[in-house]
């Protein structure tokens, strides 16, 4: 069915610029009303998303948690007495812990290389059903996913290097003309910062371009080459577009994330009902970062249909 | 900028450019530390007291005590992640006007008399200031200086004696660890277990009583024993000279119901207790100190012993109207000296997860892949 309309909606496979791996199909002749992908209207995947968040975080804090158990699990109050006032419990674990914490970050970096690169999969998923309404099927999933999985990959390796590269180059050179000034240690310091934003703001970039390739690669069904070039001429024909729908987003997921921080601390940890409400306005944070993140992933994929349309003249 | 005290003391602080918050800090903290030093130690003697507060570039120069001058340092931004660093430094300085200054000793023969009284002192004003956040409160968390000091006092702990000469330290590592950090939780080690007006009041009298002098450690032990103690004495001499130390930890323990003769006569509470038992705890290391240990019974109550610690080895007896599922030694952690505080407490049951640190940990790892994951 690829190339033909499935569930209502055009596969975007079959775009008119030629540069799905499969392009040419008949059904390109009829033009149907534009997609509009929307987060909302896919619950089911953005619950799977959360789910594979939800478990990756737990699953990367497990060794932490059970360590620690071993070490206050046999107070009456357990692990509470670490945050007992003045933390000298807490102190102590760190003390004790300190010839484990290699083995258990190095544990906790390759678990969170794993978890990422896993998350490919489940936002391959994302993308397809993002890209197409109605019910879907396991093998037109599983198929789209499975032939995205090579590009997707490469694009994640090549994004983590240009980010890495992008922050080096900027910080370097932003220190390095931040030193050759006379400046006070106020300045300096303030300087300093907004060097660090630029970085950040240059990695932001990046993962707009990235997202921009990922979407391409899954729902345009395009190799690595393409995807990119897809990415980059939209975000070049949409920049503040693009860069709207991507900070915006990302400020209420910090929001989220920081309301999270702030009930958890609010509650407080004193009792198991309050651990327990914690955890709910923590995974309450996440979700609303996952839903965000998916009506990202949509408006990309929205940005990138108009680019195509303008390409297409349409 | 300038302030005086209640008592007439002019405090000058000479800083760099942009950091006037650290100096005004650093003078609300010596006007703090000069009234609570000086009703611990006795009255700072001098009219002035000049704060140099090191530009970026000559940060050496900072940390360093004279007679009523003192350098401290620390970023233009104070406070928040920073710690309380600035303050730390400063009432550290000024504590220095008692510890070597006043009470003048020789730093090079007995370095604990002048930096370990100093970084109790330190402590003890910081305490005083932010309670148990007395070295930082960040994300809710409380930290206390003297959490900070303990843990590198004991992983040092068997290196080196603290009361030898400044040269004879191998490591200036454990010169750092030993002197000023042991040196401070030992004194507050004694103030847990023999009572803080007790020990302070001792430091404060051998304070009084070398001002203007130049005593030795004896002085310091004397004035211990005196207000304290035989007991207290004997363990400072300990720590101080032969490298005492002690580890605290729960062996087991048993109830049973009954106890085969009737009900038991009587809980600490009053009531008819019906389990009797036994609660296993055991000391290590050359220090006597004794500790209260905490009796959890399964309804919920505590009973709490006092263990004197002479033996190496005790089995406490338990009364109580329902089974004992959980002993903790040293419940407040009074005793900071001790080697290793996790094996102070033993229940049934015992958590196989961390709820808590399950959840501080997976919401890092979430915020994590939000940042970096897919």
């Amino acid at each position: 069915m690829r190339g033909a309309v499935e569930g209502g909606e055009i596969d975007p496979v079959a775009s008119p610029d030629g540069g799905g791996v499969d392009g040419g199909s008949p059904a390109r002749a009829a033009l149907p009303a534009p997609r509009r992908p929307a987060a909302r209207r896919r619950p089911g995947v953005v619950a799977l998303y959360f789910a594979y968040r939800a478990l990756s975080a737990l699953v990367l804090a497990a060794p932490v948690s059970l360590f620690a158990a071993r070490l206050v699990g046999g107070h009456p109050r357990g692990d509470a007495v670490l945050f007992d006032p003045g933390s000298v419990m807490l102190v102590e674990v760190a003390r004790v812990a300190k010839d484990a914490a290699a083995l258990i970050a190095a544990q906790m970096g390759l678990g969170a290389l794993l978890a990422s690169a896993f998350g490919l999969i489940p936002l391959a998923i994302v993308i397809v059903a993002l890209g197409r309404s109605g019910p879907l099927t396991a093998s037109l999933v599983g198929g789209r996913v499975a032939r995205a999985l090579g590009p997707l990959t490469l694009l994640w390796g090549a994004a983590l290097a240009a980010e890495v590269a992008a922050a080096a180059l900027v910080t370097l050179l932003g220190l390095k003309l931040l030193g050759s000034m006379q400046l006070g240690p106020r300045a300096y310091d303030v300087a300093g910062a907004a060097v660090v934003l630029v970085a950040a703001l240059a990695i932001a970039a990046i993962g707009i371009l990235h997202d921009l390739a990922r979407v391409a690669a899954v729902d345009e069904q395009r190799g690595f080459y393409m995807s990119a070039s897809r990415a980059l001429s939209t975000a070049v024909s949409a920049p503040l577009a693009s860069a709207w729908a991507f900070f915006w987003r990302s400020a209420l997921a910090v929001a989220a994330l920081a309301s999270a921080v702030g009930i958890a601390r609010a509650v407080g940890l004193s009792s198991g009902a309050r651990v327990a409400l914690a955890f709910g306005a923590q995974h309450a944070g996440i979700a609303i970062t996952v839903f965000l993140r998916v009506s990202w992933l949509a408006a990309a994929m929205r940005l990138l249909d108009r680019t195509r349309e303008a390409g297409s003249g349409r | 900028m300038r302030a005086v005290t209640d008592d007439g003391v002019a405090i000058r602080c000479l800083y760099p450019p942009d950091h006037e918050r650290a100096a005004a800090l650093e003078i609300e903290a010596s006007r703090f530390g000069l009234a609570h030093l000086g009703a611990a130690f006795g009255r700072y003697p001098y009219r002035t007291l000049t704060i140099v507060h090191p530009p970026t570039g000559a940060d050496e120069a900072g940390g360093m005590e004279y007679p009523t001058l003192i350098t401290t340092g620390g970023s233009w931004l104070v406070g928040g992640a920073f710690g309380r660093f600035v303050e730390a430094v400063t009432l550290h300085e000024l504590a220095h006007q008692w510890f070597y200054g006043l009470v003048a000793t020789n730093e090079h023969r007995y370095p604990f008399l002048d930096e370990g009284l100093t970084s109790y002192a330190e402590a003890d004003v910081l305490r005083a200031r932010h309670g148990a956040a007395s070295a930082a409160r960040v994300l809710g968390l409380e930290l206390d200086i003297l959490a900070i000091y303990r843990a590198g006092a004991i992983e040092a702990g068997h290196n080196a004696v603290i009361g030898q000469a400044a040269p004879d330290f191998v490591q200036g590592s454990d010169y750092g660890a030993l002197v000023y950090g042991r040196m401070a939780t030992l004194v507050s080690t004694l103030e847990g277990v023999y009572g803080r007006d007790l020990i302070r009041g001792a430091v404060g009298r051998y304070a009084r009583e070398g001002r203007f002098r130049h005593p030795g450690p004896e002085a310091l032990l004397a004035a211990v024993r005196e207000d304290a103690g035989d007991g207290a004495a004997e363990a400072l001499r300990l720590a101080v000279f032969e490298r005492g130390w002690v580890d605290y930890a729960v062996a087991g323990m048993e109830s049973y119901a009954g106890g085969g003769e009737g009900p038991a006569q009587g809980g600490a509470d009053g009531g008819a207790a019906v389990y009797r038992g036994h609660a296993f705890v055991r000391r290590r290391g050359t220090l006597v100190l004794p500790v209260d240990v905490d009796l959890h019974g399964a309804d919920g109550a505590v009973q709490r012993v006092r263990w004197d610690a002479r033996e190496p080895a005790a089995r406490l007896p338990y009364a109580g109207a329902s089974r004992l599922v959980a002993v903790v030694i040293d419940p407040e952690r009074r005793v900071l000296l001790d080697e290793d505080l996790t094996n102070n407490a033993a229940r049934e049951g015992r958590q196989v997860l961390a709820p808590r640190v399950l959840h501080g940990a997976s919401l890092a790892a979430g915020v994590l892949l939000t940042l970096l994951g897919p």
